[in-house]
């Protein structure tokens, strides 16, 4: 808590890889996409690179899975989508994030006017 | 493909130096997984018209592999949420209610048969006659630990 980036470390920490199955909802995502797109949030990521490991433990977690896919031009490509457990995940994260939200924004004094 | 080539195992080697201490499975998880990424983005130029810049705006983005590997280290410690609580409890209520019903069903069945079988004894240690056990089914019970009345077939 001592630098500026450690806030935003935190903050992110918990929150970035419900952002990361939210991408995944309507759809299986290309993975070099899906970390293209996070990767230009810059309030929620320092690298494109950072993503992979996040990735990794979604896989592990059994809320994603992942599908090769033979690619026009190129090497084949990797597509992520949601399982069952990461539907799961993501619809508890929503109930959590909008009272930890609201708590928040009340005591802090953030609350949209 | 290239020259270039040499820039990118540069940069796989920083991110797997930096990955000393994390299981080597994790580190060749997340080392193929850089180095798809940096193929897939290069295959998106066309060969003739990739350049030194570009090969190294790619590694740029995916960022210093210090901070790369620092991400992977933070779940080497622990397994993450693996199971997390919240995933289980809608199944295992369910499952309980699943169980409630079926000890609720079984000792019901149970009443039924103790209180027909009450029924059958009585009827037939008094001797009564089948239209005798009828009026009086419902006061002679008694004795046994019965039900509350079930309306019995017959």
């Amino acid at each position: 808590m001592d630098t500026p980036g450690s806030l935003s470390t935190a903050l992110r920490r918990g929150t970035l890889e419900f952002c990361v199955l939210a991408l995944m909802e309507q759809g299986e995502q290309y993975g070099v996409e899906l970390v293209r797109r996070l990767g230009a949030e810059r309030t929620l990521t320092t690298s494109e690179g950072t993503l992979y490991p996040l990735l990794a433990r979604l896989r592990r977690a059994g809320w994603v899975e992942t599908t090769w896919r033979e690619s026009p031009n190129g090497p084949p490509r990797r597509y992520y989508a949601l399982t069952q457990h990461g539907h799961q995940a993501l619809r508890h994260f929503r109930e959590e994030w909008t009272a930890f939200r609201d708590t928040v924004d009340r005591i802090v004094g953030t609350r949209a006017a | 493909m290239n020259t270039y080539d040499d820039l990118v195992n540069d940069y796989l080697r920083a991110v797997e130096q930096a990955l000393a201490g994390v299981p080597a499975n994790r580190r060749a998880e997340l080392l193929a997984d850089l180095s798809e990424h940096i193929a897939a983005k290069r295959a998106e130029l066309s060969p003739d018209q990739e350049t030194e810049v570009e090969v190294r705006s790619i590694l740029e983005l995916l960022g210093d592999p210090e901070e790369v590997a620092a991400e992977a280290m933070v779940d080497a410690e622990p397994p993450l949420p693996a199971s997390p609580p919240i995933l289980i409890e809608p199944k295992k209520r369910s499952a309980a209610l699943i169980w409630v019903a079926v000890t609720i069903a079984a000792v019901a069945t149970m009443c039924v048969l103790a209180g027909l079988l009450g029924l059958m004894f009585f009827s037939v240690s008094s001797g009564g006659t089948p239209e005798a056990t009828v009026p009086t089914s419902s006061d002679s019970v008694a004795p046994t630990p019965s039900p509350p009345p079930v309306p019995t077939p017959s």
